[in-house]
């Protein structure tokens, strides 16, 4: 395995050396062809050559005919006698070297529109005339001008006839120069041999061009094909430089290629300037510099389709799917505005719904506004719609939209409140709220959670306490059994003396209200646990006070004070924990019982009054009441602060409790000797 | 008393479980004084070892002890014993109550107990379980019978734990609606115009009264009924 990749990278690595070697021999080739091409066709074209550049004799025809046509021009309109003078020795010069043209196999008229023309012109070149070509130049400088060469064709042979100005397309200024020029066979046999030669040589080159072209071809085919080799039993990691985008990369090696090439070319102009080492030392380093190149983009590219990103790993590509993402990314947001503000329109909260419409109403109005302002500048309603489209997916639906979220979370917060007000203390906003509300859901988040953690702990120290007293009321009956049970024994043993009898009467009253106690001890401790259940249910509080009255019938008897009760006609509805408020009212005539001076009334009374049901017990105290009425609902508060009498001095305290556990108050007053106390809960409908 | 003894035609014998020794002798004490044989056990797995080695009639247990507790011997009694079982504990509240109840023991009583209850419900037991058993109940159409109470509507008797009680007419009427309708909560209105037959003008506490008196009659304890409940501010029901 270790030794088999090991052959695959060397084999690779010769394989990519072959590559660049050929690619290298290609291009020397190419630059070569071009450059031989190039330098013998400018070799042909230059000055030095000019007895067998005939083609270029025609041009040269043509320069001296303008040049003397200004000196023609000068010499009619120069101020001076020098300089009219010189014109004219210009002239003749011009002249001289023009008939010697015309020995070659040239002919020319010049002709003058002011004068002679006419003539001249007739003075036809004769022989057998393939080509001609005229030259018409404008005779006033400052007036219309244009000139044309027009070529005449012969049709086999014939004289050329005699150019009709009057019948050419051509627009000729009034006055002007018109030169013909003539080309007779030897001058148009020499143009067309020097045609054939440039194809000659040009097809010399081209072969070595297209083997220069096919060697780089192959040796690119070959760099690719080592790549992919290497590819496949290497890793196709891009590194830093091949993250350049494939068409760039492209790019650039073809403008590079080419900036190569044409400055080795453009080099051999200077030739001859050079020592020969020189020239061939550039050529190299050049040849060097498009093989390593090819190379390189070769072995990036094909790493590129490797991994299927010849085509997306462009900037076309780039370009498109930004735009691709930013069309998705609009119409996500349209969508997601036209959800946001449908949910808005369906709210159930009216205020929410009435923002909304009215919001959206302004700015479709406003989108009117838009089209007639943009139709009307621009004429055209077209654009008007245009911008109109624009502005609905930039404003309209940012600004419906907005609002729409804007009012749902100010619902969110009313909503949130008014949870944490109702003891959900866990509630939270989301903190990506709109800016606009600033630190004020992390901060009543923050709040929820002091309040939370300040609750729990609350609730937790409560419950401790709750099991301490729990634990302690189960240990204190253990002991209280024994002794209850074995002063019974004593109780039925008529052995003892009657002084001893007396005192076990009284061990057993005081433990048996050391027993009562420790059950209303144990009662309150629960009841003031916060997560003891309530059982709410809607109950007749008018057959609550019934049964329990009836329930204590014994005990109102036997006491010495009068107990007046009266009721409501009709059944009072309220909610409330049944068992509890049986403990309550039960709590409460029994507070009356034992503490009412004898021979007082105690009057209890149950009415409805403005959607709440109160029933209120009245008594005159035995004793003064030297507290107040706050002071008598905490625990272990008495009336009579001696604490000799019976009972627990937890009545009141188990009272208030289990009321407020229901929902329902509990309300004393203390009027010199009168003591009341007032149940009250809210009715609801009858059940 | 001495006619409830005679009922019982041979001693019984009572296997009382308590890790406090002054209590398990109390209550043996008590019991003794009634003239019921006892055995004392001072938890969970001496009290099941006593059931293997003594004939016991019914069991009062504790519910903490250590080895092995109340409601788990409880448990371990019921697998194979159909005897009584009386739960005695110091364990007040009502979620208590109704665990042991439903895990097989037959009643509950708290600490401090009442010893006068307590030894009635020791007899109600033994009664239930002695003399009327199982499947001696009188299957006649006549018969009503909810828990213990049995109600004949032939001879217009109620018997509790086989024991007679004697109701007036009104207590019978009040007591035969309302264990045809068990477990259903009547308010005192609609008693009263389904036992007289016509409505009653609301401040009427009749009904309230009789309830009372029959719950005196048939409860062991009428602060704590077992049958004839109250429901605050609903009304009354038989629960059974």
């Amino acid at each position: 395995m270790d030794t088999r990749s090991k052959a695959n990278k060397n084999l690779s690595k010769i394989l990519s050396i072959i590559s660049i070697i050929i690619i290298f021999t290609g291009y020397i080739y190419l630059s070569l062809s071009l450059f031989n091409a190039q330098s013998i066709l400018s070799y042909l074209r230059s000055d030095n050559m000019v007895n067998s550049s005939v083609h270029n004799k025609k041009d040269e025809v043509f320069d001296l005919l303008r040049s003397y046509c200004a000196f023609y021009n000068d010499v009619r309109q120069c101020d001076t006698e020098e300089e009219a003078a010189f014109a004219k020795g210009e002239l003749q010069y011009i002249e001289e070297r023009l008939n010697n043209y015309a020995k070659e196999g040239y002919r020319y008229v010049i002709r003058d529109s002011g004068d002679h023309s006419k003539e001249i012109i007739k003075d036809k070149f004769s022989g057998n005339t393939s080509i001609s070509y005229i030259y018409t130049q404008p005779y006033n400088y400052g007036e219309s001008y244009g000139y044309n060469y027009i070529p005449l064709t012969e049709a086999d042979g014939t004289e050329t006839e005699t150019i009709d100005m009057e019948n050419t397309a051509v627009a000729v200024p009034m006055e002007y120069f018109q030169i013909n020029v003539w080309l007779n066979e030897t001058a148009v046999n020499n143009i067309l041999s020097f045609e054939s030669y440039q194809q000659q040589v040009g097809q010399k080159y081209y072969g070595i061009f297209i083997f220069g072209i096919c060697t780089v071809i192959a040796g690119l085919i070959l760099s690719a094909f080592t790549s992919h080799l290497r590819n496949k039993h290497g890793k196709t990691e891009i590194i830093f430089h091949e993250k350049i985008y494939n068409d760039i990369l492209l790019f650039v090696y073809i403008f590079v290629s080419y900036f190569i090439l044409y400055l080795s070319v453009k080099l051999f102009r200077y030739y001859y300037s050079y020592p020969e080492a020189i020239y061939w030392l550039v050529e190299v380093a050049f040849g060097v510099i498009f093989s390593l190149l090819s190379y390189k983009t070769l072995s990036n590219l094909t790493k590129r389709a490797k991994r299927g990103e010849l085509l997306s790993y462009t900037l076309v590509g780039a370009f498109f799917r930004f735009i691709k993402r930013l069309f998705i990314k609009i119409w996500d947001y349209l969508k997601e505005s036209y959800r946001i503000i449908t949910r808005s329109l369906k709210s159930n909260v009216k205020t929410h719904v009435i923002f909304t419409s009215i919001t959206l109403i302004f700015t479709v109005f406003l989108g009117l506004g838009v089209f007639a302002l943009f139709s009307y500048l621009s004429h055209r309603l077209l654009i008007g719609f245009f911008f109109t489209v624009f502005y609905f997916i930039l404003a309209a639906f940012l600004i419906t939209r907005g609002v729409a979220e804007l009012s749902t979370e100010l619902e969110e917060i009313k909503e949130t409140t008014e949870k944490i007000r109702n003891g959900e203390l866990e509630s939270k906003l989301s903190t990506n709220m709109n800016p606009l509300f600033g630190n004020l859901p992390d901060n009543l988040n923050h709040i929820g959670d002091g309040m939370d953690k300040a609750v729990k702990k609350a609730t937790a120290s409560e419950k401790v306490k709750t099991e301490l007293i729990s634990n302690v009321s189960h240990d204190l009956k253990t002991p209280l059994t024994s002794i209850i049970s074995y002063i019974e024994f004593l109780d039925e043993d008529e052995s003892l003396s009657p002084e001893a009898k007396d005192y076990v009467k009284i061990i057993k009253q005081k433990s048996l209200r050391l027993k009562n106690m420790i059950a209303d001890l144990f009662d309150l401790s629960k009841a003031s646990a916060i997560q003891e259940q309530t059982n709410l249910e809607t109950l007749g509080f008018k057959q609550l006070v019934n049964q329990t009255v009836t329930e204590m019938n014994d005990k109102l008897e036997n006491s010495l004070c009068p107990f007046k009760l009266s009721l409501p006609e009709t059944e009072i509805y309220i909610k409330a924990d049944g068992k509890k408020l049986y403990r309550v009212l039960q709590n409460l005539i029994d507070n009356a019982i034992k503490y009412s001076l004898k021979g007082t009334r105690i009057f209890a009374n149950l009415y409805e009054d403005k959607g709440e049901a109160v029933f209120e017990i009245k008594n005159i105290s035995a004793y003064e009441m030297n507290f107040t009425s706050e002071e008598i609902l905490e625990r272990f508060k008495r009336g009579d602060e001696s604490r000799s009498s019976e009972g627990s001095g937890l009545g009141l305290s188990i009272a208030d409790t289990f009321v407020k556990n229901s929902g329902g108050e509990l309300n004393i007053t203390i009027d010199g000797d009168m003591f009341k106390a007032e149940v009250i809960f809210k009715t609801v409908n009858g059940a | 008393m001495e006619k409830e003894k005679g009922l019982t035609t041979e001693t019984s014998t009572v296997l009382v479980v308590d890790d406090d020794a002054e209590i398990a002798y109390a209550v043996s004490k008590l019991l003794q004084n009634e003239g019921y044989n006892t055995i004392k056990a001072s938890n969970g797995l001496e009290a099941l070892d006593k059931l293997i080695t003594d004939k016991v009639d019914l069991i009062i247990l504790d519910i903490m002890m250590p080895k092995l507790d109340g409601l788990s011997a409880t448990m371990k009694i019921r697998e194979r014993e159909n005897i009584p079982i009386i739960i005695l504990s110091a364990k007040s509240e009502d979620s208590d109550k109704i665990l042991g109840l439903s895990i097989g023991a037959d009643d509950y009583v708290t600490k401090p107990y009442n010893p006068e209850e307590l030894l009635a419900r020791v007899r109600s037991q033994l009664r239930r379980y002695k003399i009327l058993g199982s499947g001696k109940v009188n299957d006649s159409r006549n018969i009503i019978s909810v828990g213990s109470l049995t109600l004949d509507t032939a001879a217009k008797s109620l018997t509790v734990d086989g024991v007679k009680v004697k109701l007036t007419p009104t207590e019978y009427n009040i007591l035969h609606f309302l264990m045809l309708n068990k477990n259903h909560v009547f308010s005192a209105e609609q008693i009263y115009s389904a036992v007289w037959n016509q409505d009653s003008f609301g401040t009427d506490n009749t009904v309230m009264v009789h309830i009372r008196r029959i719950r005196e009659k048939i409860e062991i304890n009428p602060r704590e009924p077992k049958y004839l409940k109250v429901v605050w501010g609903l009304g009354y029901k038989i629960e059974g």
